[in-house]
């Protein structure tokens, strides 16, 4: 059945994407506005970028963000392929059930909870908040996240490849250095960048997991924002979708770079 | 063609929760041979070869390399290395770095492995391709690969699960002879591991065929074909017709039955079943002779003749014995042979010293 687009589907379709992006593409257009109110427009102007880098708070938020991103990106993917690691090879082990639904929990569960049993587990512990702590409640969320990409990966995995290796005489751990490592890398690379991502524009978890000195740029901007909306933040709000969508295009490519396609 | 013994089972045994898959196997496979294990699917040939291999550790038994028991040594500190039924080419390397990648783990000097790699990929006649990656080659070259990646630690033993399993009938054929070449060549030990009759037939000096986890005979293609020991080697090598009967006297050296179908025939045995005893006869199909009837009258029946076929220089005869069984006779065209039409009565006899009675 072949037909043509009719104008049905292609106003369909405007609605679709205006839906989705109408309010992106806005934010984008108000930052290069010349005027100070910001739904006026009064020009082409890149004046907001410029006094943007002039603003101290908003630049130490970025710079907090990024790194707990980082960081919390890394600690996802090492956890998180660890654990996919034990839901695919480790068989029938005691409890995997309870396992496998806790490392897929906060794939479902409400950001709000996730932040708040953080809090009250900082709080008990008497831990102190602030960056570390924020960073180990993104990499809790991004763990599942990394664990779904690179299980998939290793669920595909031709196990006769680490035997040959093994029967070649590669010790258990230069297999996984030299076989089992490379061939899963894309999956992890693609996880670590969603799982950064993620960080960077959560703002919930923040909120609740972070400390004097370690506001996050969504935080930031979203205090801004009750003060006044200033076109400031549509020249951050659109570094940052500039930012994540490069991340994100960059994580779908990683992942969909043609597995090497085993030898069949 | 072969020398002291390099390979030695005792005794192994292994089961997967409860249900034996190689059970009570002792084997010993001497220096420089070419070794095939046959038996159709699930027989525990693949899993005997994974013991071998380490893959898997046998619940009892020993197995001795040269004389060092190397029963639960890990996989990668074995002499012996595996070329696997999906080749298992790293895919991520090229072919000369697949083949190197044996050597680089012993740490040997980057010259030492450069001349040894096209060696290999000189033996194997691939030496223009080993910049490709493995996803660039044929299944023909993807086969030499994983053969070259395999010989180039020098093994003392090359074990080699279904090798020829995925490639086309043309290009089974023409390797089987390469695989034998190869192994004359570098003088190591093959052992195949395969489901198919001809090409244990064509490649092996000596073999032994499995069933439900147990070596049923071991012996040289040629005396397995022969002397067949068991109802199911019989069957499973090479084609063969069947009589089932008693065993009704002693001859010498075999027995006399009387079939379901009331023929009295003679057979060698080599077991001695007692008056009475179920066995079955095996006859191969070019032991079979036909003549008309009158001319002989014993050890045989009289059939008529189903169908007739031309193939391969051969003709191949179906006959419907009185009583219903059909047989299979094979006759080469030579003097004495006659022309069969189909519907012609026939009397098909054997020779007792080209038929084996075996135990049910």
């Amino acid at each position: 059945m072949k037909r043509g687009l009719t104008p049905f589907h292609l106003s369909i379709l405007a609605l679709g994407f205006g839906f989705l992006y109408v309010p992106i593409a806005l934010v984008v257009f108000y930052s290069f506005n010349a005027s100070r109110l910001v739904t006026v427009w009064g020009g082409f102007s890149t004046q907001w970028y410029v006094s943007l880098f002039a603003n101290e708070a908003l630049l130490q938020a970025a710079s907090v963000s990024l790194r707990v991103a980082v960081a919390a990106g890394a600690l996802s993917t090492v956890l998180g392929t660890c654990a996919a690691f034990a839901l695919q090879r480790f068989g029938r082990f005691p409890a995997r059930s309870l396992f496998a639904g806790l490392v897929y929990a906060p794939l479902v569960m409400p950001e709000v909870i996730i932040g708040l049993s953080l809090l009250l587990l900082f709080v008990g512990l008497g831990i102190d908040r602030g960056f570390w702590t924020i960073v180990a409640g993104h990499a809790t969320l991004g763990l599942c996240f990394v664990a779904v990409v690179v299980q998939a990966r290793l669920s595909g995995f031709d196990r006769s490849l680490e035997e040959a290796a093994q029967d070649l005489g590669a010790s258990p751990a230069r297999v996984f250095r030299s076989i089992t490592l490379p061939l899963i890398l894309p999956a992890m690379l693609a996880g670590f960048l969603l799982a950064f991502t993620l960080s960077l524009d959560d703002f919930v978890i923040a909120s609740f997991t972070s400390g004097p000195g370690s506001t996050t740029l969504p935080m930031r901007i979203y205090s801004q924002v009750r003060l006044g909306l200033t076109p400031e933040i549509n020249a951050v709000s659109t570094l940052l979708i500039g930012f994540v969508g490069c991340a994100l295009l960059v994580a779908s490519t990683v992942n969909r770079l043609k597995a090497p396609s085993q030898a069949r | 063609m072969s020398g002291a013994s390099l390979l030695r089972l005792e005794r192994i045994t292994k089961s997967y929760g409860g249900t034996p898959a190689v059970q009570d196997i002792s084997l010993d496979i001497p220096t420089n041979e070419f070794f095939a294990l046959l038996g159709p699917s699930g027989c525990g040939k693949t899993t005997l070869m994974r013991l071998i291999a380490g893959f898997e550790t046998p619940d009892t038994g020993r197995i001795l390399l040269e004389g060092i028991d190397i029963t639960h040594l890990p996989p990668h500190l074995r002499p012996v290395n595996m070329m696997f039924q999906s080749y298992a080419l790293f895919p991520h390397m090229s072919v000369e770095q697949n083949i190197a990648f044996g050597l680089k783990q012993e740490g040997c000097a980057r010259t030492e492995i450069a001349a040894r790699v096209a060696d290999m990929l000189r033996l194997v006649q691939m030496t223009d391709l080993g910049k490709r990656r493995p996803d660039q080659l044929s299944g023909g070259q993807r086969q030499r690969v994983a053969l070259a990646r395999a010989l180039i630690k020098r093994p003392k033993l090359l074990l080699l699960d279904e090798p020829l399993a995925a490639l086309d009938r043309k290009l089974r054929h023409e390797t089987q002879f390469e695989l034998i070449q190869v192994q004359r060549e570098t003088g190591t030990s093959f052992m195949v591991v395969t489901h198919d009759q001809d090409e244990a037939m064509v490649m092996a000096h000596r073999m032994a065929v499995m069933r439900a986890g147990a070596i049923d005979q071991i012996g040289s293609p040629r005396e397995v074909y022969e002397e067949p020991q068991t109802h199911h080697v019989a069957g499973f090598v090479g084609e063969t017709n069947f009589f089932d009967g008693r065993v009704v006297q002693y001859m010498p050296g075999g027995v006399e039955i009387e079939t379901t179908k009331g023929l009295r025939l003679e057979a060698l045995c080599r077991h001695h079943p007692a008056i009475g005893a179920r066995v079955t006869i095996s006859v191969r199909p070019e032991n079979l002779r036909l003549s008309s009837p009158g001319v002989f009258s014993n050890n045989g029946g009289i059939g008529e003749i189903i169908d007739h076929v031309f193939r391969e220089g051969l003709s191949s005869v179906r006959v419907r014995l009185e009583g219903g069984d059909v047989v299979h006779v094979r006759q080469g065209q030579g003097e004495g042979v006659q022309d069969w039409v189909r519907g012609a009565r026939v009397f098909v006899s054997f020779a007792p010293e080209r038929a084996r009675a075996l135990l049910v």
